[in-house]
């Protein structure tokens, strides 16, 4: 199969699994929106996004042996397509994950159902074709655009993201690949790499893979650069609580069901207790767990380094993006180049790495070589994009009128209002960017490209220890590292949080209120 | 937003001279401190304890990468090439040769004194000494024995049927079943080899990702045999899997044998280590720990034969038949371009 055969395979199946995933994010959504309580809210919130955070490697592990024995003692063909289906069946299900997070950040309609229905009303006959100076050329541009602004806004960008994320999937159809299938454009580059391709050849044949990605990431990007609402709008509609209807909560159930028994039940059942007594085993060997400290520690250490450069780095480029345009040309160019550096990252973590290597061969670079640096630099080029996308969407988020008013009750008398303002104030700001750093961080952390191709010598993150210890069949050894990877790092982030709530609420005074 | 970005820029400014700075500081440290620095592209879990034992008995420190599963061939012999101009790698420890070959060919090695490399007999080391090989591992037919008997004869009955729906095979692309092609090709010739590939095609055979996923295939009852590795197959029957292993044999009666290998880098940073560390690993000593660690690599060098473990003396005596592999290295390009073209449409 060629590269744009396998472009082709990866472009219709991303499309695919995109389209057909907007229903299950849909119903989702309406469910944690209608939720009555807050816990109810979270519950459905946490069950939703859950297999999201379930690493690649892992499902690759637990699923390679699955589409074998699916189709033992079938034809060719219907091997071929059991591979498929399985794989597609989990792309569904990490993306429906993926889409419930984006609509839940992404901000309202600027549209209201009165503005929709006014419109409506103005629509031409058929026979007239012309009402006052309408036509109904405009009139069908000014619908579509008012639902693209408005209702479809929202399911455009969690399919555009949904759509890149799932074009751009290496880790699982790598580890479940058998007979070559299921096809991606992303190991056939990496099979042609490792057949001595020189990097030149990879480089123009990113070309490809890359006009795509910005092709699906364009609807994303025109709605939240042209379209970003100042404020969003109350639905007329009368309050309704529709999560509590047995239909409603039936539909959702299912759609949580594939989600959850594909990433955590089935692979807790079959793991846990290799995962028990491989943590017991882990215990008892003070050296074996010192090295998977260290090694976790320092995959943690980088992780959350390059999350805090990409995140600094979307930062600026969207306070480029939003100067007017009547600045200098040379803040022009600027803000040109700031947005030339999501290109990297879109390329592909085996690409960009492969450019840094080189880069960093170079006379200039060279003594940069084999240090943190490439590493660095290769983890926040490659997370660019959709920190940049995460940034932009949390900044929308933002409802700067509700941050007004907790900021000033922060000033308050009353300590206890103080402090509730304050806790308020805070999940409004610190933990919102704590969750993203959380999101990103977790994503450098499971990357095992530019891990095991830029990563300093003396270091040993903890990522290619699992590769090879799945390699090797020790199950209780890379399920033990599994979980002590995936809780330490939450451990971190979950005294951090703590740190900082308790800096703001428990002694909230007005010189220690965030501005 | 503007004020929450400017805001952010001391923060970024920190973090990219920390990444900038520290690193030069830390590299200056570390190039003082003598440092031996491994590419090893041996299983980990089986090198870490041979390495530590040379620290041990030496103080050396060595730094070790290792070859990591995720990148295949991509990872050492391509980034040594990549380094090629500044090396950090001091000894690659490679754990097949014809990847060594490569490097050779493409000026990444340099001569090591002939006295390092006196153990080991003539035909598993380079005439120039730029490389040579230890502790082989051999191409075998893994057998599911519920599912087959595992006999020479019951596996080439299975090998000439209609079907080869219950056989597997790595894609040969890669590694070890990319030399065994090779060896093939310098067998049997390239028209030939040809055909027998599109043959198994044709005939419906199970292509994995890696040899250790075609030992996964037939340990778990997926595919009653396939080609693999001895190692591979050791970690199926530790695991306590129904399986068995045969040789490989060419239609000469000859084995694929393939070592494991080590050379000093040109213009590495310590080159006195580097020969320490070379000597070592081409003793007695390494040789009959690597034949009692899981993957039971078989000694190239003589070895006192009553400290082996009793399951590597069948493969002792298949390892004696092994083929000779000069002639698949120079094999080697023009199968994989083939097979690039066969798979890629390239």
């Amino acid at each position: 199969m060629t590269l744009t055969e396998s472009l082709l395979w990866s472009l219709i199946r991303c499309v695919f699994v995109a389209s057909i995933s907007l229903a299950p994010v849909a119903i989702l959504t309406q469910q944690i929106e209608c939720s009555t309580t807050s816990r109810s809210r979270r519950l459905w919130m946490f069950l939703a996004v859950l297999p999201f955070f379930v690493p690649e490697l892992l499902i690759g592990f637990n699923y390679r042996l699955t589409a074998t024995q699916l189709s033992q003692g079938t034809s060719s063909l219907i091997a071929a397509v059991s591979t498929e289906f399985l794989y597609l069946l989990l792309l569904v299900a990490r993306s429906t994950a993926f889409g419930v997070a984006v609509r839940q950040m992404v901000t309202r309609s600027s549209v209201s159902k009165e503005s929709l229905h006014a419109w409506n009303s103005l629509r031409p006959s058929n026979s007239s074709r012309q009402i006052g100076s309408l036509t109904m050329m405009q009139w069908r541009q000014g619908w579509l655009m008012l639902h693209l602004t408005g209702p479809w806004r929202s399911s455009l960008i969690a399919w555009s993201i949904m759509a890149l994320t799932s074009f751009q999937e290496f880790e699982t159809a790598a580890l479940m690949q058998i007979d070559r299938y299921p096809v991606t454009w992303s190991v056939w580059l990496f099979d042609a790499h490792a057949n001595r391709q020189p990097l030149s050849d990879s480089i123009r044949m990113i070309l490809g893979p890359l006009a795509i990605e910005l092709i699906l990431l364009s609807p994303a990007l025109w709605m939240l650069l042209r379209h970003t609402p100042k404020a969003a709008v109350q639905s007329f509609t009368p309050y309704s609580d529709s999560s509590g209807v047995p239909a409603q909560r039936l539909r959702s159930l299912l759609c949580l069901f594939p989600g959850l028994v594909l990433f955590i039940a089935w692979p807790l059942s079959v793991n846990l207790y290799s995962a028990l007594s491989g943590i017991r085993a882990l215990l008892q060997n003070a050296g074996l767990l010192q090295m998977a400290a260290e090694q976790i520690l320092t995959s943690t250490g980088f992780a959350v380094a390059s999350a805090t450069l990409a995140v600094n780095l979307s930062g600026m480029m969207q306070l480029a993006w939003e100067r007017p345009d009547t600045s200098s040309p040379a803040s022009r160019v600027f803000k040109k180049v700031l947005l030339l550096l999501l290109i990297p990252g879109l390329m592909g973590s085996l690409v960009l790495s492969l450019l840094l290597v080189a880069a960093f061969q170079s006379s200039l670079l060279r003594p940069l070589y084999d240090t943190w640096l490439p590493m660095l630099l290769g983890q926040s080029l490659m997370i660019l994009p959709r920190c940049f996308a995460l940034v932009f969407i949390i900044n929308q988020m933002t409802e700067r009128s509700a941050l007004h008013s907790a900021s000033l009750l922060m000033d308050s008398p009353q300590f206890e209002t103080r402090q509730r303002s304050s806790s308020i104030f805070w999940r409004m700001t610190t933990f919102r960017w704590l969750l993203c750093g959380l999101v990103i961080a977790q994503w450098c952390f499971w990357d095992v490209t530019t891990t095991s191709i830029l990563r300093p010598v003396q270091l040993e993150p903890v990522v290619t220890r699992l590769y090879n210890e799945m390699h090797y069949g020790r199950t209780e050894s890379l399920m033990s590292l599994t979980v002590l990877s995936l809780l330490i790092p939450l451990a971190l982030w979950g005294l951090l949080a703590a740190a900082t709530w308790l800096k703001t609420v428990v002694r909230p005074t007005v010189s220690e209120r965030p501005r | 937003m503007a004020q929450q970005t400017s805001n952010r820029l001391p923060a970024l400014a920190a973090i990219l001279f920390a990444a900038v700075v520290l690193p030069l500081f830390l590299r200056s440290q570390d190039a003082k401190s003598k440092t031996l620095v491994v590419y090893c592209a041996h299983d980990s879990i089986f090198a870490d304890s041979i390495i530590q034992r040379f620290e041990q008995s030496t103080g050396i420190h060595v730094l070790v990468r290792y070859d990591e599963e995720a990148n295949k061939s991509l990872g050492l012999t391509n980034l040594l090439i990549a380094e090629k101009h500044q090396p950090r790698c001091d000894v690659f420890w490679n754990n097949q040769t014809l990847g060594t070959i490569r490097l050779r060919n493409e000026g990444v090695l340099q001569p090591c004194d002939p006295s390092l490399f006196a153990r080991i007999p003539q035909q598993f080391r380079d005439s120039d000494n730029q490389w040579a090989g230890f502790a082989a591992r051999l191409r075998v037919y893994i057998v599911n024995t519920s599912l087959m008997s595992a006999t020479e004869d019951a596996v080439q009955e299975s090998l000439a049927s209609d079907s080869l729906s219950q056989a597997a095979v790595a894609v040969p692309l890669f590694g070890t079943t990319l030399s065994h092609y090779a060896v093939l090709c310098d067998e049997m010739g390239f028209e030939e080899l040809k055909a027998w590939h599109r043959s198994l095609r044709e005939r419906g055979i199970r292509e994995a990702r890696g040899n250790g996923a075609v030992k996964d295939l037939v340990a778990e009852g997926a595919c009653q045999f396939g080609f693999t590795d001895t190692d591979d197959v050791f970690v199926a029957i530790d695991q306590g899997k129904p399986v068995k292993m045969l040789p490989v044999r060419l239609k000469s009666g000859k084995t694929i044998c393939l070592p494991n290998s080590v050379a000093k880098i040109k213009a590495c940073p310590h080159p006195e280590l580097a020969d320490k560390f070379i000597r070592y690993l081409l003793s007695e000593e390494v040789e009959i720990l690597l034949a009692n660690s899981a993957s039971r690599q078989i000694p190239l060098g003589p070895v006192d034969e009553t400290r082996l473990p009793d399951d590597l003396q069948p493969l002792l005596h298949w390892a004696a038949d092994g083929v000779s592999l000069d002639g698949a290295a120079q094999h080697d390009q023009e199968v994989l371009n083939w097979l690039t073209q066969e798979y890629s449409g390239k």
